[in-house]
């Protein structure tokens, strides 16, 4: 039996709030059960994969596998604004474009809600890191490709995309990284599966269910430590600790909101670790692509000037001939 | 110093092979002193300098009373037109008071997408600038030299008023299917070899690149 208890408030002026806003509903009992639950709460992150310079075609271009969960990120560069949308702005206009591989989710009637709800928030959390006073009046483009969802896309999505940027050459003032973190009924989940960012996710507004043992008014008293759940994504920038963004979503307490946080930064220590090394091998690679280009040009160079000497030193006519014994076409 | 420099940054990172520093987005290079200039790919604050690009540290001590920091990317480097920057531009339409044209070339950097530029007719010329008409100074389809002078909210804002800059490559209005360049004969003409029409353009003066760099220096 439901029963939501209505308090008066005087500051409402005769408006009511629901007493019981943050319980867990029942619904997700059976749902919980078949969770796989962490025993121990290891901050570190999922096996990760990072790729750059994946594609050819594109200049910016980056691969993650974080766990199960793999997204690709495209960066194109900068194009001017279109009169249609010019906004009064002194700094660069980022979009970011998030979405689903056709077989990445199974409930496709979700898809465009969560895209358009990735892409802001991705926005937004790109927006501190990009140095959007070396492109005024220009647009950057992001799309972000999602080919599997296992849980923590929107913090998988601001790693990749933070490679990527750097790949293309955009001017960032740091590197950025993000992790997720949750809780359910006193289990910390780090990394979060699908399945329970589902669970969570089932909770967002706020308008659970009555817990199954507030029945009497005691119990209610009881009650009131209440199981918080919540989630919790927090991108961070390390040079200057700050962050980048901060999601939040359930209800938590302040010290497991910071609880979590220090379980998420950790995280995202790691993970620059792990960034930091792929970026440093990406440039030794091109500088030494870079070494090699210039190397060939220059003996080009010299073999040009070292026919142009012969010409000079033999005459005209003298030099063709030579010239053509040594053509490969001729010879055959 | 910037041995100081060379040695921090190697500590920090820990790769100090084939004396290249490598850098990444965030990391601090040096402090900030009334020697050091920043220079591309770094940014300034509280004080130090640090990367806003992945790539090679380059510490210029061409000059002897300064030092410039700037961060090299390898691979893909990123160009857009900078106030002051030779750029290569198509004219694309004529108006009696602006040429508006599409910057395609900056430096000697080929850029993947063309920006809008915008020439008007008082930067046509650095001389008797009242007396400059646009029509006798570029057609639609020529090639154009220019230095970017300002940025504006829609484009580029371009001057030709150099001996340097201006059309570079033209073709005459009638003849343009047999698509042989005109050759300049003055600073304010060119003429079709084959058909030998004389045009009016805002001819530049193309010197060889040695030339232009020791103009530079």
């Amino acid at each position: 039996m439901l029963r939501v208890t209505q308090t008066k408030n005087t500051l409402l002026d005769g408006a009511t709030i629901d007493s019981q806003l943050y319980t867990t509903p029942q619904d997700c009992e059976d749902f919980f059960e078949s969770i796989e639950k962490p025993t121990t709460v290891v901050a570190a992150p999922r096996p990760t994969f990072i790729r750059v310079g994946v594609l050819t075609t594109v200049r910016g271009s980056a691969y993650m596998e974080y766990g199960n969960t793999k997204v690709m990120a495209i960066v194109a560069p900068p194009r001017e604004l279109i009169r249609s949308n010019v906004r009064r702005v002194n700094m660069g206009v980022i979009n970011c474009y998030v979405n689903f591989a056709a077989f990445a989710s199974d409930d496709l009637e979700a898809v465009p809600e969560r895209e358009k709800h990735l892409s802001s928030m991705l926005t937004k959390a790109l927006q501190p890191l990009v140095c959007r006073n070396e492109f005024v009046n220009f647009q950057l483009d992001i799309r972000v490709l999602i080919l599997d969802d296992d849980g923590c896309l929107l913090s998988t999505a601001i790693n990749c995309c933070g490679v990527a940027l750097i790949e293309c050459g955009i001017s960032t003032y740091d590197l950025i990284t993000a992790s997720t973190a949750c809780i359910y009924r006193d289990h910390v989940f780090v990394n979060p599966t699908a399945k329970v960012e589902e669970l969570l996710w089932q909770h967002r507004a706020g308008n659970a269910l009555l817990g199954s043992s507030s029945k009497s008014k005691e119990e209610k008293e009881e009650q009131k430590d209440v199981q918080q759940h919540g989630l919790l994504i927090i991108a961070s920038m390390e040079t200057f600790e700050q962050l980048a963004q901060c999601q939040q979503c359930g209800y938590l307490k302040p010290e497991t909101y910071v609880q979590l946080l220090d379980f998420t930064l950790e995280i995202n220590k790691s993970l620059r670790q792990l960034i930091k090394r792929v970026l440093t091998e990406r440039v030794k690679e091109q500088h030494v692509l870079d070494m090699r280009e210039k190397q060939l040009e220059h003996q080009e160079d010299q073999r040009l000037a070292a026919i142009i000497e012969k010409l000079q030193q033999q005459g005209l006519h003298e030099f063709i001939q030579s010239n053509i014994k040594e053509d490969p076409y001729t010879a055959k | 110093m910037t041995e100081a420099i060379k040695h921090a940054v190697a500590d920090s990172t820990g790769n100090n092979e084939d004396n290249i520093i490598i850098c990444l987005p965030g990391e601090r290079l040096c402090r900030v002193e009334d020697n050091i200039i920043v220079g591309d790919g770094t940014y300034e604050q509280g004080g130090y300098i640090y990367a806003s690009k992945s790539g090679i540290v380059n510490i210029d001590e061409s000059t002897e009373t300064c030092q410039v920091v700037s961060v090299h990317k390898p691979g893909f480097h990123l160009t857009i037109p900078a106030t002051g920057d030779i750029v290569t531009a198509r004219v694309l339409v004529t108006t009696p008071k602006f040429a508006k044209c599409a910057i395609f070339s900056v430096r000697n950097v080929l850029l993947e997408s063309s920006y809008r530029g915008l020439l008007r007719k008082e930067d046509v010329r650095e001389t008797e600038k009242d007396r400059v008409d646009i029509y006798k100074s570029f057609k639609p389809g020529d090639i154009i030299l220019a230095r970017v002078i300002n940025q504006m909210e829609q484009s580029f804002t371009l001057s030709t008023a150099e001996a340097e800059l201006g059309v570079v490559v033209a073709y005459a209005s009638d003849i343009r299917k047999n698509r042989i360049p005109m050759v300049p004969i003055g600073w304010a003409e060119m003429q079709c070899p084959k058909t030998t029409i004389k045009e009016p353009r805002k001819v530049a003066k193309v010197l060889p690149e040695s030339s232009i760099k020791s103009n530079r220096t």
